[in-house]
Parts: structure tokens; sequence; C-alpha cells
């Protein structure tokens, strides 16, 4: 049985490679985007798998919980700290991408990459 | 037929691509020539200093640069792969970061 | 004054925001963005030197009133040196770095303003984003800020060549963001692996975790990190396989948009140079994959600048290829090979947006920018031939300009290092820079005019020119008292060897 920490990187591991070849070989643009989104989810969840603390508990330290206790026992907190803006900066790029898609789309009446050959 | 000519015939047919009259200067053949040889002493002088990195390396450097020079002219094929192509742009960029990742990871054990 | 230091990236993003909100207003727009373009050159010649920790406190070695309730395994370790906080760091090499940042940034939006009747609010939001994102890049200690401004710098310059209006833009930017796409997330997982192997993203707590044998020298997980970090520099700063786009990227913006994109290129690169030398300089393999994607940028980016036809093109080229030279600067890795390296990017960027600016004056004049269809310009308007002249034999390297000794002084410090070789690439490639320059200069403004050729009588708007001198002055100034600048980086390259 793998241990779910090493399943998770070898998991972000594939997402990050089916982007890359998403990227290089899929025609249509949507789908380039869609592989983009891939690899910046791999990444992500690359971030948060080494957050993972097996029998971990949220890092939220509530009263009656002796410090020492819950430093040995929360999961690592920087991780999901960084992952969240990662997402949004994911999200913002997306947008970006996809509304000049749509005009592209407008102009030359076709999702093909070949539009992006000059 | 001299290297000269060689660049006359590419500069020609790459111009009759990109224009109506197929007119070559005086000025872009000198800018193809210099280019030829700015890239040509440059991947010489490369190879004479990566002897320091490694003697590997520089073997490696040496093949890539005799597979480069049976090519002549170098700079045409250069210019037609740096085009704004978005395709060739994405291969280079995914042959680099193999190359890039493969050479650090070699670099641990011999250097 | 330490607040001052915050203050730098915070204003313009402010100043940003607003002026998005304040679109359409445009009395309002041209003086907000005016004031806060004259302000940004200002702050980092007023603002002390020191740390600013934002959202968080020193480290626990300097709080004695923390350090006093925690246990004594954590105060008798190492963690009392590590950082709790997104720390900037400002030292004489930022100064001068963002002041430098600030000059470009004041004479593009300067420019942008002058050039048009009704100003955009939502271009001046974007220019100044992009400029408040490099800011902070210059300023980071910490990897993860890092990589946040650098995706904000690159949406924000995908932003400003949409806004141009140029055929061939969307395209562009949206292959540019295609390539930060899959380059950005790698600079990430650069980040992460650092960041599992340390346990922090704060990059002085990484060298002194290194630096006490916190980590083994040749761990393989460091080094990959290394080639990812690398790889997200390349796409920041231009260098091979991005030289392309990056060259795609200034033929497509507005040549005041170009300038300024141009200098963030340089500043990330020398900013990420300097993080990557501060991680990486033990390893030797990393400074050489820095000096070789440094040649090829140069070697690819001059000789492509020769062949091109169109001048957006071959200018972008050049300046493509002339970020090679502040590569070798970083990849020797001696003290004055470092010093001198960031004194060429300095110069590189003043002689660079000269440049820009000037061709821009030539599109203005004709709205053509093939040199084929382009001739008898000097004519029309010899005072600007005259900068263009002078901006040229700057950046090839002419004494007694700043480029003469930043490139002079580069050349000795790769001689004593023991690479004469590179050395006589360096050489090869300033001849071969001239001679572009050259060749698009006849060209442009002393070739016979052809027929037909229409110049438009308007005059070209004073702003440029009044930039393109100040820019020249600057470049005079640094040539002739180089210690001015060199001075600046001694505190950066102690720290790093």
């Amino acid at each position: 049985m793998i241990p779910v920490q090493l399943a998770s990187f070898f998991t972000a591991a594939a997402l990050i490679l089916i982007g890359i070849i998403g990227v290089f070989f899929i025609d249509n643009l949507i789908k380039k985007v869609i592989a983009l989104s891939f690899i910046s989810d791999g990444v992500n969840l690359f971030l948060v798998t080494l957050g993972y603390k097996p029998g971990g508990i949220v890092y939220i330290y509530m009263p009656g919980m002796s410090s020492s206790w819950f430093a040995q026992n929360a999961s690592y907190p920087l991780p999901f700290a960084l992952v969240l803006t990662s997402i949004v900066i994911g999200a913002s790029t997306l947008a970006v991408m996809l509304a000049i898609i749509i005009i592209l789309y407008h102009r030359h009446g076709s999702l093909s990459s070949k539009i992006l050959e000059d | 037929m001299t290297l000269y000519d060689a660049i006359i015939g590419k500069v020609r047919e790459i111009e009759k691509k990109t224009r109506m009259e197929a007119r070559v200067t005086n000025i872009s053949v000198s800018a193809v020539l210099t280019a030829e040889l700015t890239i040509v002493s440059t991947i010489l002088l490369v190879i004479l200093m990566v002897r320091k990195l490694d003697v590997y390396i520089m073997v490696l450097f040496l093949l890539v640069g005799f597979m480069l020079f049976s090519m002549t002219p170098i700079v045409v094929i250069l210019h037609r792969e740096q085009t704004d192509s978005f395709h060739k742009m994405i291969f280079y960029v995914i042959l680099t970061f193999g190359v890039l990742i493969t050479l650090l990871y070699w670099g641990n054990i011999n250097v | 004054m330490k607040s001052l230091i915050a203050l730098m990236v915070i204003l313009p993003i402010l100043c940003g925001l607003l002026l998005n909100l304040l679109h359409k207003k445009d009395k309002t727009i041209k003086i907000l963005a005016l004031t806060v373009a004259i302000i940004l050159p200002i702050i980092p010649l007023i603002a002390s030197y020191g740390a600013y920790y934002f959202g968080g406190y020193p480290p626990i070695a300097e709080n004695p009133t923390i350090a006093k309730y925690l246990p004594a395994y954590i105060t008798g370790s190492y963690l009392v040196k590590f950082h709790p906080a997104i720390t900037y760091i400002f030292t004489s090499a930022q100064r001068i770095f963002i002041f430098i940042l600030g000059i470009i940034a004041f004479f593009a939006i300067f420019t942008s303003l002058n050039e048009v009747k009704k100003p955009s609010g939502v271009y001046s939001f974007l220019m100044f984003m992009a400029t408040a994102a490099v800011t902070a890049i210059l300023l980071t200690d910490d990897m993860f800020n890092l990589y946040v401004f650098f995706e904000i710098a690159t949406i924000s310059q995908a932003g400003i060549i949409l806004s141009s209006n140029i055929k061939g833009s969307y395209k562009m930017a949206l292959r540019y963001l295609f390539l930060g796409g899959v380059a950005a997330p790698m600079l990430l997982l650069g980040v992460a692996l650092l960041l599992g192997v340390i346990g922090n993203v704060n990059i002085s707590d990484m060298v002194f975790a290194m630096r006490n044998g916190l980590i083994g020298q040749g761990n393989p997980i460091f080094l990959t990190a290394a080639g990812l970090i690398i790889f997200g520099w390349l796409y920041g700063s231009g260098l091979p396989p991005f030289h392309t786009i990056k060259s795609g990227l200034y033929s497509k913006a507005l040549p005041h948009a170009a300038s300024l994109i141009q200098a963030f290129s340089v500043f990330t690169l020398a900013a990420l140079g300097i993080i990557i030398l501060r991680l990486f300089y033990y390893i030797p393999v990393v400074r050489w994959a820095i000096i070789i994607f440094s040649i090829a940028g140069m070697a690819l980016g001059i000789s492509m600048a020769i062949m091109q036809t169109d001048f957006k093109r071959l200018i972008g080229f050049l300046a493509v290829g002339e970020l090679g030279y502040i590569g070798i600067g970083l990849g020797l890795g001696t003290t004055m090979s470092i010093t001198v390296g960031l004194f060429q990017a300095v110069n590189e960027v003043l002689v660079t947006a000269c440049l820009f600016l000037g061709f821009g004056t030539i599109l203005y004049q004709t709205g053509i920018s093939e040199i084929d269809k382009l001739g008898g310009l000097l004519r029309y308007r010899p005072g600007v031939a005259g900068l263009m002249i002078l901006a040229g034999f700057i950046m090839a390297g002419i004494p007694p300009f700043n480029v003469f000794q930043s490139k002079l002084m580069l050349i000795e410090s790769a001689i004593s290092a023991g690479f004469p070789e590179l050395a006589i690439i360096m050489i090869l490639l300033s001849i071969v820079t001239f001679m572009t320059f050259m060749k698009a200069y006849y060209s442009i403004y002393l070739k016979p005019e052809p027929r037909g050729l229409e110049v438009k009588a308007e005059r070209i708007p004073s702003s440029t020119i009044f930039s393109m001198i100040i820019l020249l002055v600057i470049c005079t100034i640094l040539g002739i008292l180089p210690q001015l600048a060199t001075s600046q980086f001694g505190s950066i390259i102690h720290g790093l060897l």
C-alpha cells in the first residue's frame, strides 16, 4: 500500500506531465488552456502535499490545547497559505487567456491553434 | 557552389516567400553573412570554453557543432525556426526544459 | 523611514487601482498619474536601508520580548534566526535599480499621457501595476512573494501589449501567457521543492540553512529546484528559448511601453539572477548554465537582429541580445564580474529605453516599420537623428559612455576569471551590435528617400525628445563617473561571496 503522501506526489507529477503534453499536442485553444490549468493544479497539489502530516489535525489553535501538543500534531500551515494565493493567480491568468481567445474567435472564426502560427 | 552562392540562393528563397519582388540587396546579404560568421565563431569559442567544465560536455558540444556545420548556412535555418509560430516556441521551450533538468541532475554526480 | 520601503510597492498599486476606477475622467487621471510617476523615483532616494517585515515580526533572535515566552528547544536552535514574515530588503543596489526603474516608468507614463488627447486610466493602471510588481521582485526576500509578483508582472505586461492596438498584439499576448503558463508553474514547483527541503520560503533562511550544513551539498531535490528556478528566470528575463516571444512582445508594444517592458525584463534578470547566485553559488553547474544561456541569448539575439527587416523586431532582438552581457557577469561569479554585470543592467535599461523611444518617433512620422520602405529621414528631423546615432553608439560601446565602461570591465573580468574565450565572444558581438544598428540607421536616415514615402509634418511630442535627452545625459554621467553606480553593489556582493 503506497503511503498517501507519495501517491499524492505521483498524482501531482502526472498532472504536470499531462498538462505539458496537452499544451504541446492539442490543437484547440480552449483545451490548451485546460492543459495549462492542469500544470498549475499539479503544482498546487504538490504544495498541499508538502504540508501533509499523517494523523495531523487542522492547524487552528483552539482553547484548551497545549502549545507543544499543537506544535507536534498540527499539519504544516504554510503550504496551504501559498496554495490559496497560487489558485487566485491561476484563476486570473486563466481569465485573461480566455478573454483573449474569445476575441480571437470573433476575429478568425476558429479555435484552432493555427491562428497562432504566423 | 560556394558558401556565398548558397547564401544568396537561400536569401532569395526567403525573400520570395516574404515579398512580391525577389530583390536581394547588398545589405541583406552582408547581414546574413555576418550573422553566419558570428554564429560559427560563437559555437567554436563555446566548444573551446566548455573544456573547463568537463571533457564529455565538450565532446557533446563538438558533435552538436559538427551537426550544425554540416547544415550550412546555419543562420537561415535559425531564422526559419525562430519565427512567431507558437508550435515552434513551445517545442524549444519543452526541449530546453528537458535539457536543463538533465544537465543539472548530471551536474550533481559529475562536477 | 523604513515604511517608505513598503511604500515603493504599495503606492503604484494604489495609484493604479485609483486610475482604473477613474477611467474616463481625463484631467484627474493625468494629474494623479503624473504626480505618482514623479514621486516613484524619489522614494528610493529618501528611504533608509534595512529590512521591512510585512504581516509578521522580525526574527526571534532580534525580538527578545517574544523569545522570553518560548521554550528552550526553540530559543536554543537555529529557528531563532528564521524570518516569520514576508521580508523586503532595501540596500544600495535596490536603491539604484528602483530609482532607474522609476525614471523609466516616469518617462513611459509621461510620454503615454502626452501622446493622446484622452488618456486611458486602465492603460496607466497596467503600467503602474507592472512597475509595482518589478519593484517588489527587486525588494523581496521571500521566494513565494517573488512568484506572486512575477505572475502579476506577466499579466500586466500582457495587458499592456493588448492595449497597443497594433496588428497581431492579441496573438502575441496569448502566446506570452501560454508560455508563461508553462514556465511560471515550474518556478513555483522549484519554490515548492525548496520549501520541502528547508521548511521556509525566505531566501535568507535558505542561504543560512545551506551555509550551516542543514541540507546536504549534493541533494538532488535541491539541484532540481535550481533547474526549475533557472527555467523561470529564463522566462522572466527573455533569454533563450524565450527570446523570440520577448522580442515579439517588444515589437507589438507602443514605443514607450516597449521601453518600460524591456526595463522589466532586465531588472527581473538581475533580481532573479542574484537570488539564484545566493542560493546556488556553490554549485558550479548552475553558474555554467547561466553562462551558456547568456551566450546563447547574445548570439541568437544579435544574429537574428541583423537579419530583420522590421526595425521594431530589430531593436527587440537587440534588446534581448544585450541581456546576455548581464548574465555573463553574473555567471562568472567573481566580485568584479557581478558588480559589472549589475552595472551593465543599469546601462542596458537606459540606452535601450532611449532607442525604443527614438525608433518610436519614426513610427510616429511615417507609420511604417519596414526599413526597406524607409529612407532619407535625416532631412526631416536631424536633431532626433543625432540623438539616435548617439544612442546607437552608446549601445555598441563607444567611449566615454556608460556601456563602454561596463563592457570593458566585463571583458577584463572575463579574462581575469580565466575565460578569454568569453571576452572574445563579447567583443565580437559588440561589433555585430554596432553593425546591426548602423544597418538600421543607414536604411532609415541616410539612404535616399524612396518614392511615395509620406512623412507627416506633425511635431514629434516634446515628451519623447525630453525623455531621450535625459536618458542620454544619465548615460554620459555614468560613463564619466561609473563609480556612482558600481559603488552601490558592494553590499549585495559581500552577502553573496
